[in-house]
């Protein structure tokens, strides 16, 4: 054991002799020495694999996470318009929000670079997107739904939301009959006009909390929905707590007019989705949220990412 | 004790009690945390006035309804009392509706006015400073969305289970009822001695009358140190944005001043500036204390002793119209009416404004003997019937009210005084 160019390797190397000696095993025949060598070196390579390379992707990599490393990106698919606080551009123009900063922590964490994709035009596009395999993980504020459960894999939830309700005070007293009705109950008629949008989530949250009440479709929620609640053409617009919570900052003047509520028993559960193919991905995913993602709800995420216009 | 007594006379002098008023205003604005120190002593000289009140209150009214009982002709007394109680509510009522359909409080409220209104209402109760709250949580449970009955409610609460418990809560409403009770059940005794018990009442109401007096002597002082520490910065903004109400409830107010003084100056026979002048201290105790009932005693003696009219009526008058007709709330609750109807851009016909004069009346009367905090939510009695939110009225007029209470409590001892001038004789001996 002599003329051996390094000293640390000599080191390691008498340390490695005396570990075998007090193991039992002998070192005398040049055999034994060869073979425990090219355990050794293996063992080495094995060990100092992940250091010098990409994830390379083997037949031990189920198919959805094997798909990231070979393409060495992370596909998230998000709803195309800005949606604070979860995705949407700063007072300085950067793309920042909740969603956004939790996928480029998790490409990060896979050692991948991240891509946006942000061709769906609705919610439930993006859950198309995913479904049919052109994107490895929707993240984009998305209602866990059992009509959607058939098509795509849901995480455990990441944010749990309550149900927002607007209301036009008016129409809230034409229809306050009798006294012995709960607030709910007065909504659930015939009577009440709820706005929805047709399509989404809150529409499936409408006939599940009102099932009685007329609904109304609007195109969409911040202005053509949302007038028609102060203008008392509708009693109710429904929308999600964050919602809700960013329209009051930002329409103080309107308070005159309308009132809020948030409905403390009915969750809107929000969580990432991947393919159907992908469940290792979803199971990383749901480790991931274990372990790196703190308690959340709405008002966190409106303080640590306020709306850009609140900065005026 | 006559030249103690003169040797101070110079403090009831009126321009000393103005002086007193100018420097708690100045000290309050320029001399913040001094006042907050001294404010304990403002505190102490309302709590010398108040403590009168209840005494006074009960023999006033126990002493007066037995003597009247003992009179002849005293039931025709009565009713015009009452007759001319109701009529000032439904005056009162009238002139601070037309105040505000004149002044237009909640038309064409600017958005900038909207917004602090609106930032206002969504803040007011949530602990969060960031982000904003919602201002209803629906829970599973939810109660039950109940309109209280308010006639019963009235009723109930006017008649007393234990009057010691009514004495000691302060209960005004319930101890008036009660005096009434008394004082017609001893008027009604066929004994003699009856007479006798009456005097008594009669000379307990005497010497916390003399207390009132001596204390009167100190009023620049109590006054100076009450004003400084009511300068409080209420919101600027939002007294900017409710500007024109404040000035509709003020103009009401002077309007009926004016009024009423002119009635008061042609019953007692005396100028203008005189009617005003010998009210002046209970018109400045009700300024600054913003509570009619702490000056009740000091209007008592203004208006038999300054005027001359008969203590046996007045005593009655003024503890029943201060306790049960008070005309400033109901002024202001008049006022509120019209404002949301305006400011929810109602249509205001004929029958939406009988709606408001009457509910108006009718809640003027409900708040009897109850503090604003509690009365407040009487404006759904207003607001209810017009199809009107009263959430956000109660909130709105809880907040305002420190900035009118004052005239309204002056609007309420003024009105009495106008009332007993109207009904009381006048005392025919000098």
């Amino acid at each position: 054991m002599s003329g051996l160019p390094n000293d640390d390797l000599s080191k390691i190397r008498s340390k490695f002799v005396v570990f075998c000696l007090m193991c039992g095993i002998d070192l005398c025949t040049p055999l034994k020495r060869g073979l425990l060598l090219l355990c050794g070196a293996t063992v080495l390579l094995v060990v100092l694999m992940p250091v010098w390379s990409h994830p390379v992707p083997s037949s031990e990599h189920a198919e959805g996470i094997a798909r990231i490393f070979q393409r060495g990106t992370l596909i998230v698919a998000m709803y195309r318009e800005d949606n604070s606080p979860y995705f949407m551009h700063d007072g300085q123009g950067r793309f920042t929000g909740w969603d956004v900063d939790m996928a480029r922590d998790i490409a990060a964490r896979l050692g991948v670079e991240v891509f946006f994709d942000r061709r769906a035009r609705t919610y439930n596009e993006v859950v198309d997107l995913v479904a049919r395999g052109e994107a490895d993980v929707g993240i984009s504020q998305l209602s866990r739904t059992l009509q959607r459960a058939t098509r795509v894999l849901f995480t455990q939830p990441y944010l749990t939301l309550k149900v927002g309700m607007l209301i036009n005070r008016i129409q809230l007293e034409k229809l306050r009959a009798g006294p012995h009705l709960s607030l709910m109950e007065t909504f659930n008629s015939p009577q009440c006009v709820v706005a929805i949008r047709t399509g989404t989530v809150h529409e499936e949250f409408a006939h599940a909390l009102l099932p009685k009440a007329l609904k109304r479709d609007f195109p969409d929620w911040s202005t053509s929905a949302v007038q028609a609640v102060i203008d008392g053409e509708v009693t109710v617009g429904l929308t999600d707590e964050t919602g809700l919570k960013e329209f009051i900052m930002a329409r103080p003047e309107t308070a005159i007019h309308v009132t809020t509520a948030l409905v403390d028993y009915f969750t809107d559960e929000i969580a990432m989705i991947v393919p159907l193919n992908s469940p290792a991905l979803r199971d990383w995913l749901n480790i991931y949220i274990d372990e790196y993602v703190p308690d959340l709800n709405a008002d966190l995420l409106l303080e640590r990412y306020p709306p850009p216009k609140a900065r005026e | 004790m006559t030249s103690l007594a003169d040797r101070f006379k110079w403090l009831k002098n009126p321009w000393v009690i103005l002086a007193g008023l100018g420097l708690g205003v100045a000290m309050g604005l320029l001399l913040p945390d001094l006042s907050a120190t001294l404010a304990p002593g403002g505190t102490l000289y309302l709590s010398l006035l108040k403590m009168c009140v209840i005494p006074i209150m009960i023999t006033a009214v126990v002493t007066s309804i037995g003597r009247l009982l003992m009179r002849s002709g005293s039931g025709a007394l009565l009713r015009r009392t009452l007759a001319v109680m109701v009529l000032f509510m439904f005056i009162a009522s009238a002139a601070g509706m037309l105040c505000a359909v004149v002044f237009q409080p909640g038309a064409n409220m600017s958005e900038q006015a909207q917004a602090v209104i609106g930032r206002f209402l969504t803040s007011s109760g949530s602990t969060n400073t960031t982000v904003a709250q919602a201002d209803i949580i629906i829970t599973r449970n939810a109660e039950l969305d109940t309109h209280p009955n308010v006639i019963v409610d009235f009723l109930m609460e006017m008649v007393p289970t234990n009057v010691f418990q009514s004495l000691s809560h302060g209960s005004s409403l319930q101890i008036l009822f009660f005096s009434i009770v008394l004082g017609m059940a001893v008027g009604l005794l066929p004994h003699q001695a009856k007479a006798r018990f009456l005097d008594d009442c009669d000379v307990v109401f005497q010497a916390f009358v003399k207390v009132i007096q001596a204390l009167m002597y100190l009023l620049p002082f109590g006054l100076a140190l009450l004003i400084s520490n009511q300068m409080l910065a209420l919101g600027a903004d939002l007294l900017l944005a409710m500007g024109w109400y404040v000035l509709s409830v003020y103009a009401g107010c002077l309007s009926l001043f004016l009024a009423g003084t002119a009635a008061i100056a042609m019953r007692s026979g005396s100028s203008f500036w005189r009617a005003i002048k010998v009210l002046e201290q209970p018109l400045i105790i009700a300024l600054s204390s913003r509570n009619s009932f702490a000056a009740m005693p000091s209007a008592i003696n203004a208006m038999t002793e300054g005027y001359r009219f008969d203590s046996t009526t007045t005593n009655l008058i003024i503890p029943l119209g201060v306790t049960m007709f008070r005309f400033g709330g109901l002024l202001a609750f008049a006022v509120s009416g019209i404002f949301f109807a305006q400011l929810y851009g109602l249509h205001l016909g004929l029958t939406e404004y009988l709606l408001v004069l009457f509910t108006s009346v009718f809640a003027g009367v409900a708040s009897a003997g109850a503090p604003t905090l509690v009365t407040a939510s009487l404006l759904s009695i207003i607001l209810d019937p017009l199809g009107l939110p009263s959430e956000a009225g109660v909130v709105l007029y809880i907040a305002i009210n420190p900035m009118v209470a004052p005239v309204l409590a002056l609007l309420s001892t003024h009105g009495q005084c106008t009332v007993t001038a109207l009904v009381a004789p006048l005392d025919p001996a000098d």
